[in-house]
């Protein structure tokens, strides 16, 4: 079971935690570090083991007198896992002591931004960290350079890199082969010319295939989407290395990066969306019209190709392959690799005994034979000593030899000044808020809590509006039955869709101003929405519906409820899939225990945006975040 | 001032409280009642091990030589301060040591060193498919002064593919002995003798060509692993000529997860690592190191571990028709000490 590198949309279990912490209002780069915060705390609670269980999971006895806490990117948490299992069995001593290791998934950016503010909160995002382990060495550069701009001591240092694996640009085969894979060296260059060109694919033969699509994630949260920024900025400026803050400013790199933001599907705090709606779409066979190319790491194409695209196996699940696999191109302009760095922390919580046994745990995994199953979890090893094999093979459409060359991380002032130039040129987004006031949503939060659950709705919602760029089109619509003058209606606009720019404070009033009134018209509410978006799409920005309820379809008569539901489905897919499509997404949020995820999910995946769960209330504001990180 | 004068005494009693037991720690290692400690320079990690896992009376510690170096050069050091009974590392490390501290006017710490124990020379391990052109760029055998010439360029400058990027090269941390030596061995390389001298370093010429070199290692190992490792784990991408001891690389290439596409090279001028023994000087279990130190058992680790010890048979893949030149053609003290901070200063 493998995890991704930053929360899985659904299904999600997340727990409470800093309840009502919000971002500093208004500048963005502030907003997005609370954002990468609330993002770990997502995906440290989606994929956490808390508690005693956890303990015992790992292996962890009574007899274990150091314990070493880690912080790790949750893609590999499966595999740390399975490796502190091993070895917390093997009573290691350090001065006398027996020593273990307890793995906790963090994403990168988040624990990164925990641990820039000196991870302060041990209650609510676990213990302070011995060893940090992000999926890139550039995200220690970033952590020290941030702790050395407040004028403190870098803690990171160097790391030991224990595996690897490349950023690649994958394609449905048929597609890589339309731009000339295998015989032609592909690359950036060759993607912006196919987004650039107004005939799309046509000009390859392919009119059916549409425009060129551009699957990448949100570089704040995602070290793919981080990888993949400034890949592309490297080709934008004809450049392998030393890449610039006059370079990001330099106007033929900024009309590049505007014209490849301008081919993305959506962004995301995690590639597995992209992964999955791929996979869906390929199960129907129309995977080619949903993305052309994704930016994701080698394992990930491994991992889809086997039938299994966000790595996860479920309990009774079968890997079935998809009809058309995945291949990965290594941009010919050169890449890099998540390598994945163990750092033992130079912090003043650290002990010497932790730091002994720390590095008793680093040699361990660097041991040949757990370096086999690296492998096995689709990785390159990091031991010389372990050949690069099976899974890492041709015939999974990805290739040993690769990459060729590598591009330099760039310098930590650099890579700021890409996350903020990222968040002016990324394509802008049309959103429709869609908020459930039924009465439902005025029962407490949880037992014995002074909060409804729509006051951490309101809450949620008026945080996460710091996350929209000014460009971005926002609307608000709230629903439930009895509205508007003649209490006939099952929606209202509170606000209409307009740049958030100008109406930022009038979405803040509308939504403190919400209060639970009747029932839950679901069904009739998103087709609504949904309908309005798609005839009025824009198809220069992301055009999505945002959902929020905590109930079921409930308009007074159940008996038509399952055929609302499919006329409901049918509507989704047909405008969604296909050549004539035009692509709403629908991301849901299942709010509260009685929301009916498995419905929500599938309304979602209809469209091939993706639901969220916060079945505890109390998760709202992370998931929040998470969501609007799709824009 | 009452209080002030109860301050300063408990001050006082925790100082001589510290000292007194600094003493009794000194006093008890080394002998019958403590392990002796050996400190071992990290290219000889495996080996130590195995003395630590064989000898309950030995405790040994790992780390780099320059580690070591400012330990030992740092005022007060003793061996009772230090800790240690003696350093097991490359020849030349402990001589710097010597000559810092004539340099710093402090007495001398270090024994004379023991016989070479083992030897292993610099090696050079270029990418398969990038060999054939670097020997055409080299007119013949790839040595560092021509390496140097292409470093940090792009390959299609020497008549490689554009797709090739850069080259890149890799040596380990000048704060190792296996990066000191192998820097030696490229500045002889530019410099066209091994007996060169600090007065070399001056040479724009020199200094720039050894800082292309040193450019593209710290480009090529920005978290600091070893070149060794990067060129195998994440192949030409990262590293395509790498600098190493043959004890390192050999088995790694052998065993390693790209053997096959990689060649060991040994550039001339072949500068050699050879392994000595050096007691702390008034370290109490100097003594008994040294008679573990100097027997078959410690022979035996290194030659399995890729050393070439007199009398053992070489491990695998170690090429027996390659002799190593009589002496290991490593200058000073004094000048790698030079060397190291020219290194630095025009990394």
């Amino acid at each position: 079971m493998h995890r991704p590198e930053s929360a899985r949309p659904a299904p999600t279990h997340p727990q409470p935690s800093r309840t009502g912490q919000r971002p500093a209002p208004r500048r963005r780069s502030v907003v997005v570090l609370a954002a990468a915060l609330a993002i770990a705390l997502v995906a440290s609670s989606c994929n956490g083991n808390g508690g005693q269980n956890a303990d015992d999971a790992l292996g962890i006895t009574a007899d274990c007198a150091i314990v070493v806490p880690m912080a790790v990117s949750p893609e590999k948490i499966d595999l740390l896992t399975d490796l502190a299992k091993t070895f917390n069995g093997r009573d290691v001593q350090v001065n006398g002591a027996k020593a273990c290791v307890s793995p906790k998934s963090k994403s990168s950016g988040g624990s990164m931004q925990l641990l820039a503010d000196g991870w302060r909160d041990e209650k609510a995002e676990g213990p302070q960290p011995v060893v940090w382990s992000p999926a890139g060495s550039g995200w220690g550069a970033v952590l020290d350079q941030r702790l050395t701009d407040a004028g403190q001591a870098p803690i990171a240092g160097q790391g030991q890199s224990f595996m690897n694996t490349p950023l690649v640009i994958a394609m449905p085969k048929p597609m890589a082969e339309a731009l000339g894979w295998p015989q032609a060296d592909l690359g950036w260059s060759d993607i912006l010319a196919a987004v650039d060109d107004p005939q799309g694919w046509a000009t390859y033969g392919h009119p059916e295939w549409g425009p060129f699509r551009l699957g990448k994630t949100n570089p704040n949260f995602s070290t793919s989407g981080l990888n993949a920024l400034i890949a592309q900025n490297y080709a934008a400026a004809g450049k392998t290395r030393d890449l610039t803050l006059e370079d990001l400013d330099r106007p033929e790199v900024v009309e590049d990066n505007r014209t490849i933001e301008s081919a993305v599907v959506h962004y995301g705090d995690t590639t597995l969306t992209f992964l999955n709606n791929l996979y869906r779409a390929d199960q129907r066979n129309t995977a080619l019209q949903y993305a052309s190319a994704v930016a994701v790491e080698e394992k990930s194409i491994i991992d889809y190709n086997s039938g299994n695209p966000d790595g996860v196996l479920d309990p009774g699940e079968e890997p079935r392959p998809p009809r058309i696999p995945l291949v990965a191109i290594y941009p010919k302009e050169g890449t890099l690799f998540s390598d994945n760095p163990l750092y033992i922390l130079d912090a003043p919580w650290v002990s010497a005994d932790e730091r002994a046994a720390a590095e008793q745990f680093i040699s361990f995994v660097l041991e040949a034979d757990n370096q086999q199953r690296v492998l096995q979890y689709n990785f390159r090893p990091g031991n010389a000593q372990v050949a690069i094999s099976d899974p890492i093979t041709t015939e999974n459409y990805v290739d040993p030899d690769q990459p060729q060359t590598l591009l330099d991380v760039p310098a930590p002032e650099v890579m700021l000044g890409l996350l903020d130039k990222w968040n002016v040129q990324r394509k802008s987004a049309r959103v429709l808020l869609v908020l459930d006031i039924s009465g439902s949503m005025g029962e407490p939060a949880t037992a014995n809590a002074p909060e409804t659950k729509l006051d951490l709705a309101q809450q949620a919602a008026i945080d996460s509006l710091d996350q929209f760029a000014d460009a971005d089109d926002v609307g608000l619509r709230v629903f439930s039955n009895g509205l508007g003058p003649d209490q006939t209606r099952n929606w209202l606009d509170e606000v209409p869709i307009e740049p958030i720019g100008t109406n930022r404070e009038q979405m803040r009033n509308a939504i403190r101003g919400l209060f639970p009134t009747n029932g839950t018209p679901l069904y009739d509410t998103i087709s609504a929405s949904f309908q309005e978006l798609v005839d009025t799409y824009d198809p220069t920005r992301i055009n999505a519906v945002v959902l929020l309820t905590d109930g079921r379809n409930e308009d007074g008569d159940k008996s038509d409820d399952r055929a609302q539901l499919n006329a409901l489905l049918t509507q989704l897919e047909t405008q969604s899939q296909g050549e004539s499509a035009t692509p709403v997404r629908l991301f849901t949020i299942a709010y509260g225990e009685d929301a009916d995820l498995t419905v929500l999910k599938q309304l979602a995946d209809a469209t091939n945006g993706a639901a969220y769960n916060a079945s505890d209330p109390k998760s709202i504001a992370k998931v929040f975040t998470a969501v609007i990180s799709n824009f | 001032m009452r209080r002030l004068a109860a301050v300063v005494g408990a001050v006082a009693m925790v100082v001589l409280a510290v000292a007194v037991r600094a003493r009794l720690d000194g006093e008890q290692r080394g002998t019958d009642a403590s392990p002796a400690v050996l400190v071992c320079s990290s290219e000889l990690a495996d080996v130590c091990r195995a003395l630590d896992a064989a000898h309950d009376d030995v405790t040994v510690r790992i780390e780099d030589a320059a580690v070591t170096q400012a330990a030992l050069t740092a005022e007060g050091a003793s061996a009772d301060a230090l800790g240690i009974d003696a350093w097991l590392a490359p020849a030349p490390m402990a001589d710097m040591v010597r000559t810092e501290r004539d340099l710093q006017s402090l007495e001398a710490l270090l024994g004379p060193s023991g016989p070479v124990l083992a030897r292993t020379p610099t090696v050079m391990l270029v990418w398969g498919d990038r060999l054939g052109t670097l020997e055409q760029h080299c007119g013949g055998e790839v040595t560092w002064a021509c390496v140097a010439d292409a470093a940090d360029k792009p390959w299609s400058d020497i008549g490689g593919e554009a797709g090739w990027g850069d080259v890149k090269v890799g040596f380990s941390g000048i704060g190792t002995a296996d990066g000191m030596l192998n820097v030696a061995a490229a500045a002889g390389s530019l410099v066209g003798r091994t007996d060169f001298a600090s007065n070399d370093f001056g040479d724009l010429g020199f200094q720039e060509r050894l800082g292309d070199l040193a450019r593209s290692s710290a480009r090529s190992t920005p978290t600091g692993a070893s070149p060794i490792q990067e060129l195998l784990t994440k192949g030409p991408a990262a590293i395509q000529i790498a600098a190493g001891l043959e004890a390192d690389a050999v088995p790694a290439v052998r065993a390693g997860a790209r053997g096959d596409r990689v060649q060991v090279r040994s550039p001339d001028p072949v500068v050699t690592a050879d392994v000595v023994a050096t007691p702390i000087l008034g370290a109490p279990g100097a003594e008994r190191l040294d008679a573990i130190l100097s027997g078959d058992e410690l022979a035996e680790l290194l030659a399995s571990d890729g050393w070439r010890v007199d009398g053992q048979p070489t491990a695998p893949g170690i090429p027996t028709d390659q002799p190593l030149p009589d002496s290991a053609n490593t200058p000073s003290g004094g000048v790698l000490l030079a060397l190291r901070r020219t290194w630095t200063e025009v990394s």
